[in-house]
C-alpha cells in the first residue's frame, strides 16, 4: 500500500564538524524507536571505522525512521546524513537534492562557523526548508540568546521558533520531532507519474550487485519494474526494494516522496554514479532530474604500493572506492624511485587522508604517498601548453616559458582582534587581498586569493595558530596566475630520488630545500653507511644534510626473562622495515615523501 | 628439523624477589623485604625447585639473582643455599648477587661453606652522590669493604654492574668509575646502559635514555679502558679476564636450555620458553607458571640468529644449519659482504660470522639484515 505522502518528511541534518550532529542523529533514531537503547553505538549512522574514529561523517547514510506525533498521525522520517567537512561538500549536495528539509544545528557554545554557512547556502539553493536547532544547551557557557541572533545576522534565517536541544542529555529532543513535522514540507510528488528516482548514493554487495540508495521524485517504483538508467543508458530488472531502518526491510514498492534502496544485479557500479535518474521502460520520463555538478580534484598525488606485486589490487580497490566517490580520480603513473603505481587527485587534503586510509585498512594495502601537488600549467617555449600535476616531470627549465598555478579564492573568518596576524600570514603565502566584511562585533571575514600550493603547505595549522583556533578557512578555485616557481630535487646518497621532487615558490627554495633534507633526515632510519641527503635546483646543490651511520641499537640486557621480550621487539622491527620502500639500498618510510609539507624546525645542523 | 640441544639443561636460575629498598630504575619482579614473606617464599621455591626432578649431577651452572638475594637474613640463607645442595654435583660455576651494603662477614662466610665461586656486586657507580640519586643505599667504601671481605675469604671470582647513561654521568666520571672498579682487581665488569622502563620512578620523572652517539661515545670509552687491562668484551655488555666469562650467562646466549625458579622467573626447556607468574599470592599458592610458548621454526631460527651474534663466539654456522636446515653464510651472502665492507660484521672462517664492536652495539641493524 502506498504511503500517505503528506506524512512523509524528508530531511538532512547541516552542521560544523564537532556541532554534535551525528549524536543528535542517534538521539533522533533513539527517540522514534528506530534504535532500541541496548543497541545504540554511538554515532549510529557513521558506519565506517574511521568516521566513528575521527569522529566525522565522511559518506552519506540514510535511514527511514517513524514517528507517533502528537496530533496522534504516524509519519515517516527519511533522515539523510552529510558530511561536515569542506572537503565533502559535493556529498552535501548529493544529500540536500534528496530532500525538502535541512536542521541547521549550531553550537551554542561556538556560533556559526564559515563552513555552515556553505553548507546552508547549499540547501538554500536547493530550496529546503531550514529549521534552526541549537545545540548543546546543556553546557554551561551555552548563550542560546546570542547564538540565535548570529544565526539572523548571518545566514539571514528567522529564530522566532529556533529548537534549543541537548543532543547528548535528549533534552527537546521531542519538540525538535514535532518541529520537523510541522515545519518541514511534505514531498510534492505523483506517484502515477512516469518514474524519476535520484540515486544519491550506491554501494557495492557481493551477493546482490550494487544497492543504490533512492529518492522517488516521482512516480512508482515495483519489485519486477525494468528500468532504465537515463544517464548510462543501461536497463535492469529490479529485484529487490527496501527501507533501512536502519536495518533493511524488503518492500514492494517504493512510491513518490519516499526514500529507500534498490537492487537489480548490477555488476557495475560505474552504471549508477550518484546523480543518475532512474526510469522505468515501459513509460520512461521524458527528462532526467538535474544530476549534480562532480567536483573537480584540487589536490594531486601518487600512490604506491611498497611491495610493487600489490599493483593490481591497489587498483581494484581504487576502482571500488571511486564507484561512490566521483572526486577521487587516478591514472597509473611510475617513478624512478617508487616503481608502479597511480597519480590520484582529491578534492582537498582530509579526503587524501581518508582515501588513504581507507585503502590500508579496508583493502589491507600497504602504500607509499608522495606529496600532495596541485596541478601547474606550463608554457613551453615552442608554444606547447601542459597539464603538470607530477613536479617531477617538470621539463628542464631552459625550455619553460612560464608556469602558472592554481590559486583559490580563500574566505577566512576569524575574530577582529586577529585579523593582523592573518593578514599577515596571507601575505607571507603570496595572498592577494580581497575584500574584508565585518559581519558583527566577534567575526570579521578575509577575501584573499592565494596559491592552492601555499594552503596544502601547512596553511590551515597556522592559521589556526594564529588564531588560536579561532579562525575557519573555506575555499574554492579562482583561477591560474603565472608565478616564478622553481623545481626542488632531493638526492639520497647522490641520486635524485625523483618521488620527492617537488615544485616552490622561488625566493622560498632556498629554506624549503633545508626543511625538506632535514625533515628526511628526521625520518629516515640510520643505515650501516653515512647517507647524505642533498637538495638541487637545477642540478645544482643548495644545501646538505647527512644521516649518520647507525651507531648503537642493541638492547644492552639481555637474561632469561628478556629474551622473549627481545625477540618480540626485533620482529616489530622487522615489521616496520616492510612498510618501508626500498630506493637503491636505502630503507626509506612512507612519512619521507611528505618531507616536502615540513614546516619550519629549528634543528642543529651538522 | 633437528634439535641440537636436546640434552637436559644444564643450567638453573634462582630468582629471589626481595629488596631492602628500591632502585629508582629498576623494574625487575620485586619487593621490599619482609621476613615472614620471605620464609613463605622459601617453602614454595622448594617446591618448585623439586617439581623439576633434577638429577644431583645434571647441573653445570646456578645462578642466584633477584631482587636482592643478600637481603635475605643469615637463617634464610642457609636455607636457601641447602636447597640447592642436592644439585651441586657438577656444578662448575655458582654465582650469587648481592649488595654491598646487605653483605656482611658471615653471610659471605656461609656462601663459600656452600660452595658458591662467584659474586656478581651491584656497584652502579663509584660515585656517592650519584648513588644517593638513585636510591641506591650504599656507598663505594661499601664496596671496596665487601670486595676485601669477599677476597679474604677466598671468593676471588668477582663480577661489577655498572650503569652507563645515569643522569648527570659525564665521560670523566665515567673514567673514574672504571679506574675505581679496576682498583679492586675485579675478574668480570658488566656495563648496561640505562633503560628507562614504564612505572620506575625515573620514568615518572622524564629522565631520558643516552641518545645514541652518546651511548656509543660511553660503551667505547669502556671497552677502551678494559682492553688495555687485559679484559676481553665476551658479550655486547660483558668483559672479563680470560676464563672468566659467566658460563651461566653464557648458557642464555649460546640458546641452550636452563631452568628457571622463582618469582617472574623465565626458562627454556626443550623447545618451550616459560615464564613464570608475577603475582606473588599466586606462587605462593602453587601456581608457577604463567605462560609458556612452544617455539615454532620461525621462532627457532631468530633465536639462534640473535643470541649467539650477541657474543664473541659470533654464529657457528654449521650449528645454525644443522639446527635450522638453513645455511646463513651462503644465503646471506650478499648482506654480510655488505656489513664485512662496513665494518659490522667479520668473517673468522667459512663457518663463522662475528660482531665487530661496532656490530655488537649496532646489532639490531644487523640482525634485521640477516632475518628474511
Amino acid at each position: 500500500m502506498a504511503l500517505d505522502q503528506s506524512k512523509i518528511r524528508n530531511f538532512s541534518i547541516v552542521a560544523h564538524i564537532d556541532h554534535g550532529k551525528s549524536t543528535l542523529a542517534d538521539r533522533i533514531l533513539e527517540q522514534t524507536g528506530a534504535v532500541a537503547p541496548r543497541d545504540m553505538k554511538e554515532q549510529l549512522l557513521d558506519t565506517m571505522d574511521l568516521e566513528r574514529e575521527r569522529g566525522i561523517t565522511i559518506k552519506l547514510n540514510a535511514v527511514t525512521l517513524s514517528y507517533k506525533a502528537d496530533d496522534g498521525e504516524t509519519y515517516t522520517f527519511n533522515l539523510i546524513d552529510t558530511p561536515g567537512h569542506v572537503d565533502f561538500s559535493y556529498e552535501v549536495s548529493r544529500s540536500l537534492a534528496a530532500c525538502e528539509g535541512a536542521l541547521l544545528v549550531v553550537d551554542a557554545t561556538q556560533g556559526v562557523e564559515a563552513q555552515t554557512l556553505a553548507n546552508v547556502y547549499l540547501a538554500i539553493d536547493n530550496n529546503l526548508e531550514i529549521v534552526p536547532v541549537i545545540n548543546k544547551i546543556d553546557l554551561p557557557s551555552a548563550d542560546v540568546e546570542m547564538v540565535k541572533h548570529e544565526i539572523e545576522t548571518r545566514v539571514g534565517i528567522d529564530c522566532t521558533n529556533a529548537i534549543s536541544v541537548s543532543a547528548k542529555t535528549g533534552e527537546n529532543v521531542h519538540e525538535l520531532l514535532e518541529a520537523i513535522v510541522h515545519e518541514i514540507p511534505a514531498p510534492q510528488g505523483d506517484s502515477s507519474a512516469p518514474l524519476q528516482a535520484l540515486v544519491f548514493d550506491s554501494y557495492y554487495d557481493s551477493y546482490r550487485g550494487a544497492v543504490i540508495l533512492i529518492r522517488i521524485k516521482e512516480g512508482t517504483i515495483k519489485v519486477g519494474d525494468e528500468i532504465f538508467l537515463m544517464g548510462s543508458k543501461k536497463t535492469y530488472t529490479v529485484t529487490e526494494l527496501g527501507i533501512r531502518t536502519p536495518n533493511e526491510v524488503k518492500v514492494d514498492e517504493l512510491c513518490a516522496g519516499e526514500v529507500g534502496y534498490l537492487c537489480a544485479q548490477i555488476k557495475d557500479v560505474k552504471d549508477v554514479r550518484p546523480g543518475e535518474t532512474v526510469t522505468t521502460v515501459s513509460r520512461p520520463a521524458s527528462e532526467p532530474l538535474p544530476g549534480y555538478k562532480p567536483l573537480t580534484p584540487m589536490v594531486y598525488c601518487g600512490l604506491y604500493p611498497v611491495d610493487s606485486a600489490y599493483y593490481q589490487p591497489l587498483k581494484d580497490a581504487l576502482e571500488k572506492l571511486s564507484l561512490n566517490d566521483a572526486s577521487l580520480v587516478f591514472a597509473p603513473e611510475t617513478s624512478k624511485a617508487l616503481g608502479f603505481g597511480f597519480r590520484c587527485g582529491f578534492l582537498g587534503l582530509l579526503h587524501m587522508d581518508i582515501v588513504q586510509e581507507r585503502l590500508e585498512r579496508e583493502y589491507n594495502l600497504n602504500l607509499i604517498l608522495t606529496a600532495p601537488s596541485v596541478i601547474y600549467h606550463v608554457e613551453l617555449t615552442n608554444g606547447k601548453m601542459i597539464e603538470l600535476n607530477n613536479p617531477s616531470d617538470l621539463p628542464d627549465m631552459s625550455s619553460v616559458k612560464t608556469i602558472e598555478e592554481p590559486y583559490v579564492k580563500a574566505s577566512i573568518m576569524t575574530p577582529p582582534e586577529y585579523i593582523g596576524p592573518v593578514m599577515e600570514l596571507c601575505h607571507e603565502r603570496r595572498g592577494i587581498f580581497i575584500d574584508n566584511q565585518y559581519f558583527d562585533e566577534t567575526r570579521s571575514v578575509l577575501i584573499y586569493e592565494l596559491p592552492l600550493n601555499e594552503i596544502i603547505y601547512n596553511f590551515f595549522d597556522k592559521l589556526k595558530s594564529y588564531t588560536k583556533g579561532y579562525a575557519s578557512l573555506d575555499y574554492e578555485f579562482s583561477s591560474y596566475k603565472p608565478g616564478d616557481l622553481v623545481k626542488v630535487d632531493v638526492l639520497l646518497n647522490g641520486t635524485s630520488v625523483d618521488a620527492l621532487s617537488a615544485i616552490v615558490y622561488r625566493p622560498d627554495a632556498y629554506h624549503r630545500g633545508l626543511n625538506i633534507i632535514r625533515r628526511i633526515k628526521q625520518v629516515i632510519p640510520r643505515h650501516q653507511f653515512l647517507i647524505p641527503v642533498q637538495a638541487a635546483i637545477g642540478g645544482k646543490i643548495i644545501a646538505r644534510v647527512d644521516i649518520k651511520p647507525v651507531r648503537k641499537d642493541v638492547l644492552a640486557k639481555c637474561y632469561g626473562g628478556d629474551i622473549t621480550r627481545k625477540k618480540k621487539l626485533l620482529e616489530k622491527q622487522k615489521e616496520g622495515k616492510k612498510r618501508m620502500k626500498s630506493i637503491g639500498n636505502i630503507d626509506v618510510p612512507q612519512e619521507a615523501f611528505m618531507s616536502i609539507l615540513a614546516i619550519d624546525e629549528d634543528e642543529d645542523d651538522d | 628439523m633437528t634439535k641440537i640441544n636436546n640434552k637436559e639443561s644444564q643450567a638453573l636460575y634462582i630468582h629471589i624477589p626481595f629488596c631492602d629498598h628500591l632502585c629508582f630504575y629498576c623494574d625487575f619482579t620485586k619487593e621490599i623485604y619482609n621476613q615472614l614473606r620471605v620464609d613463605e617464599y622459601l617453602i614454595s621455591l622448594k617446591r618448585e625447585i623439586e617439581s623439576y626432578n633434577i638429577k644431583p649431577k645434571q647441573l653445570r651452572t646456578i645462578y642466584i639473582g633477584g631482587g636482592t638475594p643478600s637481603s635475605l637474613n643469615v637463617n634464610q640463607l642457609e636455607t636457601l643455599l641447602k636447597m640447592v645442595e642436592p644439585y651441586r654435583g657438577k656444578v662448575k660455576e655458582y654465582t650469587f648477587e648481592a649488595n654491598p651494603e646487605s653483605f656482611t662477614q658471615e653471610k659471605i662466610l656461609l656462601l663459600k661453606e656452600y660452595g658458591v665461586n662467584r659474586i656478581s656486586l651491584g656497584v652502579e657507580s663509584s660515585n656517592d652522590e650519584i648513588l644517593t640519586k638513585i636510591n641506591r643505599k650504599h656507598t663505594f667504601n661499601d664496596v671496596v669493604n665487601v670486595t676485601h671481605l669477599l677476597q679474604e675469604a677466598g671468593l676471588n671470582n668477582i663480577s661489577f654492574d655498572l650503569i652507563l647513561g645515569l643522569p648527570e654521568v659525564t665521560e670523566k666520571m665515567l673514567l673514574k668509575d672504571i679506574d675505581n672498579l679496576l682498583s679492586l682487581h675485579p675478574k668480570h665488569i658488566s656495563c648496561y646502559s640505562l633503560e628507562i622502563h614504564d612505572g620506575t620512578v625515573f620514568a615518572k620523572r622524564g629522565i631520558k635514555e643516552m641518545d645514541e652517539d652518546t651511548a656509543y661515545n660511553q660503551y667505547h670509552i669502556v671497552d677502551s679502558v678494559l682492553t688495555l687491562c687485559g679484559f676481553h668484551r665476551y658479550e655486547v655488555s660483558n668483559w672479563s679476564l680470560p676464563h672468566y666469562e659467566s658460563k651461566h650467562n653464557l648458557t642464555y646466549w649460546m640458546n641452550e636450555h636452563y631452568y628457571g625458579c622463582g618469582l617472574g622467573a623465565s626458562g627454556y626447556l626443550s623447545h618451550t620458553r616459560y615464564k613464570n607468574t608475577t603475582d606473588m599470592k599466586k606462587y605462593l599458592r602453587g601456581e608457577y607458571l604463567d605462560s609458556s610458548e612452544d617455539l615454532s621454526e620461525e621462532d627457532i631460527k631468530e633465536y639462534e640468529l640473535m643470541l649467539p651474534l650477541r657474543t664473541c663466539q659470533g654464529l657457528n654456522n654449521k650449528r645454525y644449519k644443522k639446527v635450522t636446515g638453513i645455511n646463513l653464510i651462503k644465503t646471506k651472502q650478499k648482506e654480510i659482504k655488505e656489513m664485512v665492507d662496513n665494518g659490522y660484521l667479520y668473517q673468522k672462517n667459512r663457518h663463522n660470522i662475528t660482531c665487530t664492536n661496532r656490530g655488537l652495539l649496532a646489532l639490531n641493524s644487523v640482525l634485521l639484515k640477516l632475518m628474511d
